[in-house]
């Protein structure tokens, strides 16, 4: 990768994943019986790499921010991790084991169907 | 807490910064590991640097402040790690097994992190209670 390439990549993503975090911020104040906020932002993340990749490639001219930034910066692995560990310090082994399994099965779902919908 | 322009603005450049990370190390050791595993070694580095990192931060005294939390814990930790790329990478090669690992490994991590966090904060609360 160049040098010029990488910058415009670096400023991309940046731009991408200070945005995608921004929303998974505002959704991650949606708690319930499970930390809702996350697995949507982990589904619309999901859906996004859905949409693009099976969808039409005006996106895939900068994954960058698309990919690497926007969903990549929307999704997050700690603030799962970080829920199912609360829910497990509190004792709560039902709801930590059901953070885990949301937040694979439904995004893995949404990516099924938005790859197939396009 | 309310989310205002503050709060997103130091979410954006903490999602901003850890992203960027993210994609400096895929790029640099992607170059460097010439392997069908690459992507998935450089997932299983990233996610459980960031979930333990976010573990210390948790505990630690140097990051309970608002603007601390948004930046380096929503922001920077959030923006760093990746379910996005584990979905990808799950749905590509139909092996959920490396994922139900890498969250179990990220429980042990976030784990040890918050266990060392948590030490800190005690020793800083011992050290303020001797001085008064």
């Amino acid at each position: 990768v160049g040098a010029a390439e990488f910058a415009l990549g670096a400023l991309l993503v940046a731009v991408g994943g200070g945005i995608g975090s921004v929303v998974r911020g505002f959704l991650a104040q949606w708690r319930g019986l499970l930390d809702w906020g996350t697995i949507t932002a982990n589904s619309l993340a999901a859906g996004l790499v859905g949409l693009i990749l099976g969808g039409p490639n005006f996106a895939l001219e900068s994954p960058e921010f698309w990919l690497i930034g926007l969903a990549g910066g929307l999704s997050t692995f700690s603030g799962v991790v970080s829920d199912a560990y609360d829910f497990f310090h509190r004792g709560r082994l039902i709801q930590a084991t059901l953070t885990g399994v949301a937040n694979l099965g439904i995004p893995l779902g949404v990516l099924w169907v938005s790859l197939n919908l396009v | 807490v309310q989310f205002g322009l503050i709060r997103a603005r130091n979410i954006f450049l903490g999602g901003a910064l850890g992203s960027l990370l993210r994609y400096t190390l895929f790029v640099l050791i992607g170059e460097m590991l010439i392997s069908e595993w690459a992507e998935l070694i450089i997932l299983f580095l990233v996610n459980l640097a960031g979930a333990a990192a976010l573990g210390v931060m948790a505990r630690h005294p140097y990051f309970q402040s608002a603007f601390c939390r948004d930046i380096w814990g929503v922001g920077f930790a959030g923006g760093f790690t990746t379910m996005s790329a584990l979905t990808v990478f799950i749905d590509a090669t139909m092996l959920p097994e490396w994922a139900v690992l890498m969250l179990i490994l990220g429980l042990i991590v976030y784990g040890l992190g918050h266990k060392y966090g948590r030490s800190v904060a005690r020793r800083a609360q011992a050290r303020e209670a001797q001085e008064a």
